[in-house]
């Protein structure tokens, strides 16, 4: 832990003018809450809790209160970092000098179901907002971090990708109307909340100036705080709570009257990806997801004990044997008993004509599957071994590529996910893959370790190092994570965007007092600038990816 | 990159290599449109024929602070975004950039340069067996590409995800004089590079932070210029069918078109009054005027089709849900109105004509049109007719399209108002009502997205510090202020 910086009292006293004595605390306790380093996407260090602490947390209870924390903070010299549902360690503080705006508080959730939309706040979590939306026949996008996200978070400053992205699309494209208190502390309103005519539309008067604050990924905590947004819902045809089914931890859910839940499985990636054009032609399903077999075994599994147990015993279901890693979990949805025969004859018909089969599920995992995959559950399962991980790869284009994918997953595990290896037990790789309204290939490729094991730290950063080099080397689509730094690497050769986006930054916010690691590096010496792509050979070399790898391990990211 | 100049006719030093005009009809034809009787005219017309030229105009307009008015369609313009809104400015005439780059059936996706239209896009797309999305009927020379950049909306409305759709990945060319790939297309290599690795350049956002295809859609031309762009496409139908489920009143007919969107049904979709779908079907002026008596007073045209997969079937499902739909709503489910088939409506709706079908009745139209969701478009119908009435323009018909956008969260609602350009009366006082008339839909909660000549400051009088996010862009993208000069409020 950095050394700690006492808040000075008179801007104690101000920023409890703002928000009210009861929400601001500078108690280690809490404090601590908000400096825990694992989370999605992180390789912590030795210890779990990030080097930086914050120097307050505050909490806000509205667009102006935030506005008005902004300003104090920018007046005495502070830092600020917005923070929704914490999920991610993005917004942990970044500088000891930063006040962590929590926005709790924040939680304004209203249906507009006529309009297939709501309006949120930053503490609008997901799970909730299924819950509502789904007594008006309508459901959310749910990203991979699961149900507890915020999708104002999601949407407006990370990804936003998970998997029902086939029928609800990914947050870059649910977000509408948006809501946001600048580095400087003033409110803008974009899209028609600006023009005062709802929070239906997202761009313009004229051009959508949003593109220069959020583009593929959000600035992180980077570019001030989001504080309201419209958000589009997703018909489907379920009104109310579904029938849970099922005991915990093993709770599943009834497959509704005229759904599908179908998981095939082909001998080979191309009979697979040729199944995956045909699948993908009239939109036939809702959801399509590939799992790992290793994590559907840990799905339908109520412990990790358990787990090990059914694989010594050789009792895992067929979905969970390895030899099925050819995949696809299929959920259709439909309106009638007509439609729904239809989709199934035709999913049917072309599983069979591509030389693949439908596996038998028994009723308990189906329902636990289909549980999952409709409200976005995986993530819990998915750290249940280790308690971390973190990703890599993105594609974000033809299914072509889906193939080629598999094994560079396989490269950068490097078998270390095979017996013996430094990562947690699985298979060759462990991708996660589905598609984007009936478009295009997101799959991540999961690393999965032991955060209080050095050398499975030090392997888990190899790994995502090495994704790096063997996406540069023979690019797979594109890079998900090309973000910050990696950005200053790889951007002179695709357009030389963080150009732009550091003088986004510079001009909105001078004093980089809206903090984040994972945005753009806001001052990068032109020597550097001009030398970084010249030695990307070099950084990728092997021994220094190996001494990246030592360090991530050791020290943390 | 060094550019050699050479000197034409009029001392205007202009990127060697670049086809130049400066033949002064044609430059006076920029310098107006249907809705702009008076503009600027160019010093000359630019024509380039690739990325590279493009690239050394606008290098060459930065170096000579020269102005760049860019213009992708041919034939009839309107609106007033291609004239130039001040003096020293070329117009960048893309037209001559219209090759099919390349298309992927498997992927239903299609690259096009900027200069292919609509007037030709499916002769290129059909040996792919695809087709281009588009708006209600363009006309023959509009480009694809810039009808898009314009966020004109689609007919797919069931494809219509985001503002975004259709595009993927871009190339952009900056004010800067930069090239600015997006999304999927911002990956190492040339594009022939790419495609040769098997990208399709698929993604439409990106890279990274930054969403440049979002900024320079609806910036009517004034920060940069679009090379080419991936497209998803519509693959050919195996079987296709139109339908029109009438009403008298506009909401029964809103309700059924938002059901068939919570159930994705229809590859086209679209609501018209009796007055627009008059002016859809009708040739000439006679058969607008019995038209537009007989046809009912709200129509939603529903296309129907079906692919590849059991199209049979799936006809007869979707058929069944429409009829279901249609009684349920309190609509009537007809194949054809007035004798006129509803499916050869869809089919004529592919054929671009050289002149817009608005134009056919009467000779001239004028338009408005704005976004707001689809349960308040009744609002504003009342407001527009009461207006024209006020006016004494109540014999003339008025026309309205309401087209459900990013799957149905909101509308693009258009009144039309087809009149005599040759009556002077109604010519003047129609401009007058007509700004008036947007001025009471801006009071009502119009939204406009694509603030063209008046209504910019209509759109703008609400600026909720939009308008300084619009500064900081602009400064960015094109610092020297080259790009159609004077268009949008920046300052």
């Amino acid at each position: 832990m950095s050394k700690r910086i006492e808040i000075p009292v008179p801007v104690r006293g101000e920023l409890e003018r703002i928000v009210g004595a009861r929400h601001i605390s500078t108690d280690p306790a809490m404090l601590s809450a908000h400096a825990w380093n694992t989370g999605v996407g992180k390789v912590p260090g030795a210890e779990k809790f990030s080097g930086i602490w914050p120097v307050a947390v505050v909490l806000p209870g509205s667009t102006e209160e935030v506005a008005a924390v902004v300003k104090c903070c920018l007046r005495h010299k502070l830092h600020y970092k917005a923070h929704s549902t914490g999920y991610g360690s993005m917004s942990n503080a970044c500088s000891p000098e930063t006040v962590v705006i929590d926005l709790r508080r924040m939680n304004g959730l209203e249906i507009d179901a006529r309009n297939r939309m709501a309006i949120i706040g930053p503490y609008a979590i997901a799970g909730a907002l299924q819950a509502e939306a789904l007594k008006h026949g309508l459901t959310c996008h749910i990203v991979g971090a699961g149900p507890a996200h915020s999708p104002l978070a999601s949407a407006t400053s990370l990804l936003g990708v998970g998997v029902t992205s086939q029928g609800t699309s990914m947050n870059a494209r649910n977000l509408l109307s948006w809501e946001w208190v600048t580095p400087q502390g003033d409110i803008v309103r974009g899209g028609t909340a600006g023009s005062g005519c709802g929070w239906f539309a997202g761009e313009g008067p004229g051009p959508g100036v949003r593109g220069m604050i959020r583009g593929f990924c959000g600035a992180a905590g980077g570019l001030g705080v989001f504080t309201r947004i419209g958000y589009k819902l997703y018909p489907v045809p379920v009104t109310g709570p579904l029938e849970p089914t099922g005991r915990l931890p093993q709770l599943g859910l009834r497959i509704p009257d005229n759904a599908g839940f179908l998981h095939a499985v082909w001998p080979d990636w191309d009979s697979h990806r040729a199944a995956t054009f045909e699948l993908l032609d009239e939109n036939l399903c809702f959801a399509m997801l590939r799992m790992p077999p290793d994590h559907i075994g840990w799905t339908v599994t109520g412990s990790n004990a358990d787990y090990v147990d059914q694989v010594k015993r050789g009792t895992l279901p067929e979905v969970a044997q390895p030899s099925n890693d050819k995949n696809w979990t299929l959920m259709t949805l439909s309106r009638s008993p007509a439609e729904h025969a239809w989709r199934m004859g035709v999913v049917n018909e072309i599983v069979q004509r591509t030389g693949g089969r439908i596996l038998e599920l028994a009723d308990e995992h189906a329902e636990v599957l289909f549980r999952n995959l409709f409200t976005s559950q995986f993530v819990p399962r998915v750290l249940r071994p280790s308690g971390g991980i973190t990703t890599s790869f993105g594609v974000l284009d033809s299914f072509h590529f889906l193939p080629r994918a598999m094994e560079a997953g396989q490269e950068c595990l490097a078998g270390g996910s095979l017996p013996g290896g430094k990562l947690v037990e699985g298979g060759r790789e462990e991708h996660w893959s589905w598609p984007h309204e009936g478009r295009y290939l997101w799959t991540e490729n999961i690393i999965n370790f032991d955060p209080a094991s050095k050398p499975a730290r030090i392997a888990a950063a190899r790994a995502l190092f090495d994704h790096f080099a063997i996406s540069w080397k023979d690019p797979v689509g594109l890079m998900a994570l090309g973000l910050g730094p990696v950005m200053e690497l790889q951007g002179e050769s695709i357009g030389a965007p963080q150009r732009y986006i550091r003088q986004v930054k510079n001009r909105l916010d001078p004093g980089n007092a809206s903090r984040s690691n994972e945005y753009v590096l806001p001052v990068v010496p032109k020597l550097v600038a001009t030398a970084l792509p010249m030695l990307k050979p070099v950084i990728l070399s092997r021994p220094v990816l190996e001494l990246m790898s030592r360090v991530v391990g050791t020290k943390g990211m | 990159m060094g550019i050699a100049f050479i000197e034409n006719a009029d001392r205007l030093h202009t990127p060697a290599g670049i086809t130049c005009s400066v033949d002064g009809a044609e430059l006076r034809s920029f310098a107006s449109d249907s809705d702009t009787p008076r503009g600027y005219v160019p010093r000359a017309i630019l024509k380039p024929r690739s990325t590279d030229e493009i690239v050394s105009l606008i290098r060459w307009a930065n170096d000579t602070g020269t102005g760049v008015v860019p213009v992708s369609s041919t034939g009839r313009r309107r609106r007033g975004d291609t004239v130039p809104a001040r003096d020293n400015v070329v117009i960048a005439d893309l037209s001559g950039m219209n090759r099919l780059c390349h298309a992927d059936d498997r992927d239903k996706i299609a690259i096009l340069e900027a200069g292919v239209d609509f007037g030709t896009v499916d002769d290129l797309l059909r040996p792919y067996g695809l087709r281009a999305m588009r708006p209600l009927s363009p006309r023959a020379g509009k480009s694809v590409v810039a009808s898009f950049l314009e966020r004109e909306p689609l007919i797919n409305a069931n494809d219509h995800w985001d503002v975004a759709d259709p595009f993927g990945g871009t190339l952009l060319v900056l004010g800067n004089g930069r090239c600015a790939p997006t999304g999927g297309a911002a990956i190492e290599g040339t594009l022939a590079e790419q495609l040769a690795r098997g990208h399709r350049q698929m993604m439409p956002i990106g890279p990274t932070n930054l969403d440049l295809l979002r900024v320079l859609q609806g910036a009517q031309g004034t920060l940069g210029l679009m090379a080419w762009a991936a497209l998803y496409c519509e693959r050919i139908p195996t079987m296709e069918q139109g339908w029109f489920a009438s009403a008298d009143a506009l909401e029964p007919v809103i309700d059924l078109a938002r059901e068939l969107l919570h159930r994705r049904l229809g590859n086209a979709l679209f609501i018209v009054d009796r007055v627009q779908l008059a002016l859809l079907l009708a040739r000439d002026a006679g058969a607008f005027a019995s038209l537009s008596v007989a046809l009912p007073a709200w129509t939603l045209f529903v296309g129907l089709s079906a692919g590849r997969q059991a199209p049979e079937e799936k006809m007869a499902w979707q058929q069944a849900d429409l009829q279901a739909g249609a009684e349920q709503h309190g609509t009537v489910l007809a194949a054809s109105l007035a004798g006129h088939a509803a499916t050869a409506l869809g089919q004529a709706l592919r054929v671009a004509e050289p002149t817009s079908f608005r134009d056919r009745a009467m000779g001239g139209h004028r338009e408005l049109f704005f976004l707001q969701q689809l349960d308040r478009a009744a609002g504003f119908v009342p407001l527009v007719r009461d207006g024209l009435a006020k006016a004494g323009l109540g014999h003339l018909p008025l026309g309205v399209y309401i087209q459900p956008m990013a799957q149905g969260v909101y509308g693009h609602i258009e009144f039309t108002l087809p009149y005599d350009p040759h009556k002077a009366d109604d010519t003047q006082r129609s401009a007058a009502a007509w700004q008036v008339a947007a001025d009471r839909c801006a009071d009502a909660g119009a939204f406009f997205s694509r603030p063209y000549g008046a209504w910019s400051d209509l759109a703008y009088r609400h600026d909720d510090g939009i308008q300084s996010m619009m500064a900081l862009t602009k400064s960015i993208l094109d610092p020297a202020g080259v790009m159609n000069p004077n268009r949008l409020p920046y300052s």
